[in-house]
């Protein structure tokens, strides 16, 4: 039995009372957890896929380019997800801030392949023109990005994130993030502008929303 | 309490022994309860905030794994309740404390409390040599407790300036006293010390 010098009479029976409520219970995996979100997240955009690609697609899927930014945010994403499921047990800094960190840098570089084409290839399909008004892009965005945004808060709210602000900034982004992957099969635009501003800016607007979200809607 | 010990009694919680996990919650509560009365936290707040932090440990059992630390897993359950304490009930501007700081705060306050005493005569001496209008600000917006627009209505002077201050403050601080950790700390143990006897 353990000492109870500084324990007063008064806090042993709550802590008895709390032991009689005790139940077993089943540690929560990391990978499980990430695979059933990751699978819940496609899923919109899989249906969305098949309802109404990009006109181009079947020549696309020929063109290495194509490939270029679905490899980046897909090794993002896994990151990312990982990052902000790590997040939610209590005192796991270390694993969480390596995934978000490499997360961060990996979708940044991507971003800079589309100010810095490189290569011929890059070069000839990816242009920085005027900026058109791609709203709906946006729009489209925000909307794939609302299951995986809504199944994340799920999953988040049932392990115990110490870090709010921290673990609602990145369920956003990455929520976004998925959102901007599958707006790739749906927008045939090559303007670096028009991917930058209309498939990108989400991200960061919604991420900022999230440190503010998450401090509220995470609490546990 | 070694750490293996505390290992032990959390996977058998985690097996629904009630034994185990009564002994655990009293460790919790053993490294939590002089923790809060030394930061002279009304005893009524304690019971709140123990009672809260007992809640929180066994919601989050599931979380722990037998990889993970045992004490840092703890300590963030710990320093997450009682941070949370602080932010609702002496309404601090949360910018101002942010996690990060907060877990930087309590990890030194938790683990290194015995130098609790040394660092606010620390702090006393650093503060002391700012300038009379850092001093009142810091000790108007964190031992106090008050707004910035609060404050710059006491002081007559612009929001802007008072950030520009209290930053200036906080930094000549950090550089006096050499760390930023034990800056936080003493600003958090100071605080906290005023508070209380001024509410007494």
């Amino acid at each position: 039995m353990q000492t109870r010098n500084q324990v007063p009479e008064s806090f042993l029976t709550i802590i008895q009372g709390i032991a009689k409520t005790l139940k077993p219970v089943k540690p929560i995996r990391l990978l499980p957890l990430f695979l059933k979100w990751g699978a819940i997240s496609v899923i919109p955009i899989i249906m969305t896929v098949f309802d109404h690609h990009r006109p181009d697609l079947s020549a696309q899927l020929h063109e290495t380019t194509f490939y270029v930014p679905i490899l980046f945010l897909g090794l993002g994403l896994v990151l990312g997800m990982f990052g902000v499921l790590a997040s939610g047990f209590p005192g796991e800094r270390r694993l969480t801030s390596q995934t978000l960190t490499l997360s961060s840098v990996v979708i940044g570089m991507l971003l800079l392949l589309y100010f810095l084409p490189l290569g011929k290839d890059l070069a000839q399909t990816h242009h920085i023109v005027a900026l058109d008004d791609g709203r709906a892009c946006s729009y489209k965005v925000l909307e794939l990005s609302l299951i995986p945004l809504l199944s994340g808060i799920f999953f988040l709210k049932k392990l115990c994130p110490t870090r709010r602000r921290q673990s609602g900034l990145f369920l956003f982004a990455m929520s976004t993030v998925i959102g901007s992957l599958g707006l790739h099969f749906l927008c045939p635009s090559a303007n670096s502008a028009h991917i930058l501003v209309w498939h990108f800016f989400p991200v960061f607007g919604t991420s900022l929303l999230g440190a503010w979200v998450g401090l509220r809607l995470l609490k546990w | 309490m070694t750490t293996e010990k505390l290992d032990s009694l959390l996977l058998k919680s985690q097996q629904g022994d009630q034994l185990a996990f009564e002994n655990f919650l009293i460790i919790v509560a053993d490294l939590t309860l002089p923790f809060l009365r030394k930061k002279q936290i009304p005893e009524f707040d304690q019971h709140d905030i123990l009672q809260n932090t007992l809640m929180a440990v066994h919601r989050s059992l599931p979380t722990y794994h037998p990889t993970h630390s045992v004490k840092a897993w703890l300590f963030a359950i710990i320093r997450y309740k009682v941070m949370d304490y602080f932010r609702q009930k002496y309404r601090i501007n949360a910018e101002e404390l942010t996690e990060e700081l907060d877990l930087s705060l309590l990890s030194h306050s938790l683990e290194d409390d015995y130098i609790a005493s040394e660092r606010t005569e620390l702090l006393e001496t650093a503060l002391s040599k700012l300038t009379h209008t850092q001093q009142t600000i810091i000790r108007l917006m964190k031992l106090e407790g008050l707004s910035i627009k609060e404050v710059s209505q006491i002081l007559k002077i612009s929001e802007s300036n008072v950030k520009i201050q209290a930053f200036r403050g906080y930094k000549k601080l950090a550089k006096l006293l050499g760390s930023r950790a034990a800056f936080f700390v003493c600003i958090f143990l100071l605080g906290l010390s005023d508070l209380t006897n001024k509410g007494a």
